[in-house]
Protein backbone atom coordinates (compact mmCIF):
# COMPACT_ATOMS: atom_id res chain seq x y z
CA UNK A 1 0.00 0.00 0.00
CA UNK A 2 0.99 3.54 -0.73
CA UNK A 3 1.20 5.76 2.02
CA UNK A 4 1.78 9.59 2.01
CA UNK A 5 4.54 11.11 4.51
CA UNK A 6 2.42 12.73 6.69
CA UNK A 7 4.88 15.76 6.66
CA UNK A 8 4.16 16.34 3.20
CA UNK A 9 0.29 15.69 3.16
CA UNK A 10 -1.93 18.52 1.64
CA UNK A 11 1.65 20.85 1.16
CA UNK A 12 2.36 20.05 -2.73
CA UNK A 13 0.78 19.48 -5.33
CA UNK A 14 1.04 17.00 -8.59
CA UNK A 15 -0.23 17.50 -12.15
CA UNK A 16 -0.69 14.16 -13.68
CA UNK A 17 -1.57 15.56 -17.54
CA UNK A 18 -4.46 16.33 -19.00
CA UNK A 19 -6.91 13.21 -17.90
CA UNK A 20 -6.44 13.72 -14.19
CA UNK A 21 -5.40 17.52 -13.63
CA UNK A 22 -3.08 18.75 -10.72
CA UNK A 23 -4.00 16.92 -7.49
CA UNK A 24 -2.92 18.24 -3.37
CA UNK A 25 -1.14 15.22 -2.08
CA UNK A 26 -3.12 13.28 0.52
CA UNK A 27 -3.58 9.87 1.55
CA UNK A 28 -7.48 9.96 -0.21
CA UNK A 29 -6.12 9.95 -3.98
CA UNK A 30 -6.36 6.55 -5.80
CA UNK A 31 -3.40 3.96 -5.24
CA UNK A 32 -2.72 4.63 -8.89
CA UNK A 33 -1.82 8.64 -8.26
CA UNK A 34 0.16 7.83 -5.45
CA UNK A 35 2.09 4.89 -7.06
CA UNK A 36 2.64 7.25 -9.77
CA UNK A 37 4.26 9.45 -7.22
CA UNK A 38 6.34 7.11 -5.35
CA UNK A 39 7.83 5.75 -9.18
CA UNK A 40 8.72 9.31 -9.69
CA UNK A 41 12.59 10.10 -9.22
CA UNK A 42 12.69 10.92 -5.74
CA UNK A 43 8.87 10.23 -5.34
CA UNK A 44 9.60 8.36 -2.05
CA UNK A 45 9.89 11.37 -0.28
CA UNK A 46 6.45 12.24 -0.62
CA UNK A 47 5.32 8.68 -0.81
CA UNK A 48 5.96 5.62 0.68
CA UNK A 49 4.89 1.72 -0.18
CA UNK A 50 4.46 -0.85 3.01
CA UNK A 51 4.31 -4.44 1.22
CA UNK A 52 0.89 -5.66 1.96
CA UNK A 53 0.82 -8.14 5.99
CA UNK A 54 -0.01 -11.23 5.43
CA UNK A 55 -3.74 -11.69 5.20
CA UNK A 56 -4.21 -7.95 5.11
CA UNK A 57 -7.04 -6.94 2.88
CA UNK A 58 -5.64 -4.14 0.10
CA UNK A 59 -8.64 -1.28 -0.38
CA UNK B 1 45.48 13.12 -55.72
CA UNK B 2 44.06 10.65 -53.61
CA UNK B 3 40.51 12.10 -53.80
CA UNK B 4 41.27 11.81 -58.18
CA UNK B 5 41.71 8.22 -57.93
CA UNK B 6 39.23 7.70 -55.56
CA UNK B 7 36.29 9.80 -58.06
CA UNK B 8 37.76 8.14 -60.82
CA UNK B 9 37.46 4.81 -59.64
CA UNK B 10 33.51 5.70 -58.64
CA UNK B 11 33.44 7.31 -62.38
CA UNK B 12 34.96 3.86 -64.03
CA UNK B 13 33.13 1.50 -61.43
CA UNK B 14 29.57 2.99 -62.98
CA UNK B 15 30.30 3.55 -66.83
CA UNK B 16 31.15 -0.44 -66.19
CA UNK B 17 28.14 -0.79 -64.80
CA UNK B 18 26.77 0.65 -67.35
CA UNK B 19 28.31 -0.89 -70.33
CA UNK B 20 27.36 -4.24 -68.63
CA UNK B 21 23.83 -3.45 -68.38
CA UNK B 22 23.90 -1.35 -72.08
CA UNK B 23 25.56 -5.17 -73.62
CA UNK B 24 23.04 -7.22 -71.70
CA UNK B 25 20.07 -5.47 -71.96
CA UNK B 26 19.90 -2.38 -74.03
CA UNK B 27 20.87 1.02 -73.52
CA UNK B 28 17.42 1.65 -70.43
CA UNK B 29 19.51 -1.25 -68.65
CA UNK B 30 22.41 0.41 -68.91
CA UNK B 31 20.69 3.76 -67.35
CA UNK B 32 19.19 1.44 -64.63
CA UNK B 33 22.42 -0.29 -63.63
CA UNK B 34 24.57 2.89 -63.44
CA UNK B 35 21.88 4.01 -61.16
CA UNK B 36 21.82 0.50 -59.05
CA UNK B 37 26.10 0.50 -59.04
CA UNK B 38 26.23 4.50 -57.57
CA UNK B 39 23.36 3.75 -55.23
CA UNK B 40 25.28 0.54 -54.32
CA UNK B 41 28.28 2.91 -53.52
CA UNK B 42 26.25 5.40 -51.35
CA UNK B 43 25.08 2.48 -49.09
CA UNK B 44 28.50 0.91 -48.64
CA UNK B 45 29.55 4.56 -47.42
CA UNK B 46 32.01 4.78 -50.33
CA UNK B 47 29.82 7.54 -51.91
CA UNK B 48 28.95 10.19 -48.93
CA UNK B 49 25.96 11.61 -48.60
CA UNK B 50 24.73 14.19 -45.35
CA UNK B 51 23.02 11.71 -43.09
CA UNK B 52 24.30 8.79 -45.07
CA UNK B 53 21.50 5.53 -44.20
CA UNK B 54 19.17 7.96 -42.39
CA UNK B 55 17.35 9.16 -45.78
CA UNK B 56 16.28 5.46 -46.38
CA UNK B 57 13.74 5.52 -42.73
CA UNK B 58 13.30 9.56 -43.48
CA UNK B 59 9.55 9.79 -44.59
CA UNK B 60 6.95 12.56 -43.86
CA UNK B 61 3.47 12.21 -43.16
CA UNK B 62 0.23 13.83 -43.45
CA UNK B 63 0.45 17.71 -41.82
CA UNK B 64 -3.45 18.26 -40.88
CA UNK B 65 -5.58 21.03 -39.47
CA UNK B 66 -7.84 20.62 -36.92
CA UNK B 67 -11.35 18.72 -37.22
CA UNK B 68 -13.29 21.60 -37.83
CA UNK B 69 -16.00 20.08 -35.39
CA UNK B 70 -13.71 20.52 -32.74
CA UNK B 71 -12.84 23.27 -30.32
CA UNK B 72 -9.70 24.84 -31.42
CA UNK B 73 -9.38 27.44 -28.63
CA UNK B 74 -5.83 28.74 -27.98
CA UNK B 75 -4.66 30.75 -24.82
CA UNK B 76 -3.04 29.53 -21.56
CA UNK B 77 -4.80 28.57 -18.17
CA UNK B 78 -1.59 28.27 -16.06
CA UNK B 79 2.10 28.16 -15.91
CA UNK B 80 4.22 27.01 -13.50
CA UNK B 81 8.10 28.10 -13.16
CA UNK B 82 11.56 26.64 -12.36
CA UNK B 83 15.02 27.17 -12.01
CA UNK B 84 17.68 25.17 -14.09
CA UNK B 85 19.31 24.60 -10.52
CA UNK B 86 16.32 22.57 -9.13
CA UNK B 87 17.10 19.90 -11.35
CA UNK B 88 19.77 16.76 -10.20
CA UNK B 89 19.99 15.99 -14.03
CA UNK B 90 19.69 17.51 -17.11
CA UNK B 91 16.65 17.70 -18.66
CA UNK B 92 15.23 17.25 -21.10
CA UNK B 93 17.72 15.57 -23.17
CA UNK B 94 16.95 13.32 -26.57
CA UNK B 95 17.00 10.61 -24.68
CA UNK B 96 14.13 11.70 -22.76
CA UNK B 97 11.47 12.10 -25.59
CA UNK B 98 9.94 9.81 -27.28
CA UNK B 99 9.60 8.66 -31.00
CA UNK B 100 7.99 11.59 -32.28
CA UNK B 101 10.94 13.79 -30.92
CA UNK B 102 8.83 16.26 -29.93
CA UNK B 103 6.89 14.89 -26.68
CA UNK B 104 8.60 13.90 -23.27
CA UNK B 105 7.73 10.98 -21.58
CA UNK B 106 10.72 10.88 -19.15
CA UNK B 107 9.79 13.05 -15.87
CA UNK B 108 11.94 15.44 -14.82
CA UNK B 109 14.86 14.47 -11.73
CA UNK B 110 14.54 17.30 -9.77
CA UNK B 111 16.59 17.40 -6.27
CA UNK B 112 14.55 16.19 -3.34
CA UNK B 113 12.41 19.00 -2.06
CA UNK B 114 12.50 21.19 -5.14
CA UNK B 115 9.44 21.83 -6.87
CA UNK B 116 7.61 24.00 -9.58
CA UNK B 117 6.39 27.11 -8.62
CA UNK B 118 3.17 28.38 -9.94
CA UNK B 119 2.50 31.51 -12.25
CA UNK B 120 -1.22 32.73 -11.64
CA UNK B 121 -1.53 35.19 -14.33
CA UNK B 122 -3.91 37.50 -14.74
CA UNK B 123 -7.09 36.22 -16.92
CA UNK B 124 -6.35 35.62 -20.83
CA UNK B 125 -2.37 37.02 -20.03
CA UNK B 126 -0.25 34.20 -20.31
CA UNK B 127 1.33 33.49 -24.21
CA UNK B 128 3.85 30.63 -24.99
CA UNK B 129 5.02 30.21 -28.54
CA UNK B 130 8.08 28.60 -30.41
CA UNK B 131 9.44 29.76 -33.92
CA UNK B 132 12.05 27.45 -36.45
CA UNK B 133 14.31 29.98 -38.54
CA UNK B 134 17.25 29.55 -40.07
CA UNK B 135 19.03 28.15 -43.03
CA UNK B 136 18.00 24.20 -44.62
CA UNK B 137 21.83 23.44 -42.26
CA UNK B 138 21.37 25.02 -39.74
CA UNK B 139 17.71 25.77 -38.67
CA UNK B 140 16.76 26.07 -34.80
CA UNK B 141 13.84 26.72 -32.86
CA UNK B 142 13.15 30.20 -30.32
CA UNK B 143 10.83 29.47 -27.12
CA UNK B 144 8.93 32.98 -25.95
CA UNK B 145 6.68 33.45 -24.20
CA UNK B 146 4.85 36.55 -21.59
CA UNK B 147 2.68 36.71 -18.88
CA UNK B 148 1.26 39.27 -16.47
CA UNK B 149 0.61 39.20 -12.36
CA UNK B 150 -1.87 41.83 -11.45
CA UNK B 151 -0.21 44.48 -8.59
CA UNK B 152 3.25 44.81 -6.90
CA UNK B 153 4.29 43.04 -3.86
CA UNK B 154 7.52 42.18 -2.60
CA UNK B 155 6.63 38.41 -2.56
CA UNK B 156 6.45 38.38 -6.74
CA UNK B 157 9.66 40.28 -7.10
CA UNK B 158 11.57 37.95 -4.50
CA UNK B 159 10.50 35.01 -6.66
CA UNK B 160 11.45 37.50 -10.16
CA UNK B 161 14.53 37.87 -8.61
CA UNK B 162 15.18 34.83 -8.43
CA UNK B 163 15.73 33.78 -12.14
CA UNK B 164 18.70 35.67 -12.61
CA UNK B 165 20.72 32.57 -13.80
CA UNK B 166 17.66 31.48 -16.49
CA UNK B 167 14.43 29.55 -15.68
CA UNK B 168 12.25 26.85 -17.40
CA UNK B 169 8.23 27.48 -18.06
CA UNK B 170 5.85 24.69 -18.39
CA UNK B 171 2.30 26.26 -19.85
CA UNK B 172 -0.94 24.19 -19.59
CA UNK B 173 -3.14 24.82 -22.60
CA UNK B 174 -7.12 25.34 -22.73
CA UNK B 175 -6.99 21.25 -23.39
CA UNK B 176 -5.09 20.72 -20.40
CA UNK B 177 -2.02 19.87 -22.26
CA UNK B 178 1.35 20.82 -21.01
CA UNK B 179 3.74 22.42 -22.85
CA UNK B 180 7.49 23.04 -21.99
CA UNK B 181 10.11 26.14 -22.74
CA UNK B 182 13.19 26.35 -22.25
CA UNK B 183 15.61 23.40 -20.59
CA UNK B 184 18.39 23.00 -18.03
CA UNK B 185 20.82 23.06 -20.80
CA UNK B 186 19.51 26.19 -22.21
CA UNK B 187 17.58 27.72 -19.62
CA UNK B 188 14.96 31.16 -20.69
CA UNK B 189 15.89 34.25 -20.16
CA UNK B 190 13.53 36.12 -18.33
CA UNK B 191 12.83 40.22 -18.27
CA UNK B 192 10.20 42.34 -16.31
CA UNK B 193 8.69 45.47 -16.03
CA UNK B 194 7.23 46.60 -13.08
CA UNK B 195 4.35 48.92 -13.48
CA UNK B 196 2.71 51.48 -11.26
CA UNK B 197 0.57 53.48 -13.79
CA UNK B 198 0.66 57.39 -13.22
CA UNK B 199 -2.85 57.60 -11.71
CA UNK B 200 -5.28 55.55 -9.44
CA UNK B 201 -7.31 53.92 -12.03
CA UNK B 202 -4.06 52.79 -13.63
CA UNK B 203 -3.46 49.07 -13.16
CA UNK B 204 -0.44 47.73 -11.12
CA UNK B 205 1.29 44.98 -12.87
CA UNK B 206 3.95 42.92 -13.39
CA UNK B 207 4.59 41.88 -17.09
CA UNK B 208 7.65 39.35 -17.60
CA UNK B 209 9.16 38.20 -21.06
CA UNK B 210 10.89 35.15 -21.61
CA UNK B 211 13.40 33.87 -24.70
CA UNK B 212 15.88 32.13 -25.77
CA UNK B 213 17.15 30.95 -29.39
CA UNK B 214 19.42 28.10 -30.42
CA UNK B 215 16.93 24.97 -29.74
CA UNK B 216 16.87 22.00 -31.53
CA UNK B 217 13.03 20.97 -30.56
CA UNK B 218 9.73 23.08 -30.83
CA UNK B 219 8.01 23.67 -27.56
CA UNK B 220 7.73 20.13 -26.51
CA UNK B 221 4.60 18.55 -24.80
CA UNK B 222 4.67 16.80 -21.90
CA UNK B 223 3.30 13.29 -21.97
CA UNK B 224 0.97 11.59 -20.51
CA UNK B 225 2.89 9.33 -18.24
CA UNK B 226 5.12 13.05 -16.79
CA UNK B 227 4.16 14.04 -13.56
CA UNK B 228 5.18 17.49 -12.50
CA UNK B 229 5.51 17.99 -8.71
CA UNK B 230 4.33 21.73 -8.10
CA UNK B 231 4.31 24.17 -4.83
CA UNK B 232 0.62 23.82 -3.36
CA UNK B 233 -1.70 27.34 -3.73
CA UNK B 234 -3.39 28.28 -0.51
CA UNK B 235 -5.39 31.48 -1.72
CA UNK B 236 -5.78 31.64 -5.46
CA UNK B 237 -6.61 28.91 -7.72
Amino acid sequence: MYKVNPEHAGKVEFDFGSDVGTRKLTQGLPQELLKRVHELPGGSYYVTYEPPKKNEVQP
Amino acid sequence: MKNFIKNFSILAFVLLAMAAGVEAAGSIAGFVAGSVAYAGLQYAGVVELPFGAAYVNLKIGNVKRQNRQLDNQGGFTKMAIILPESFATHWPLSSHLGASGVEVTTPPTITVGEKFGNVVFDLDAGMLKSSRKGDIDSSNHSHEGSFSVSGVTVEQLTELEKTKGGCLLVGWDSDGRRWLAGSTKRPLSLEYDVDFGDKPDSKRKITAKFKRDGFKFPLLSLGEAVTLTLETLTELD
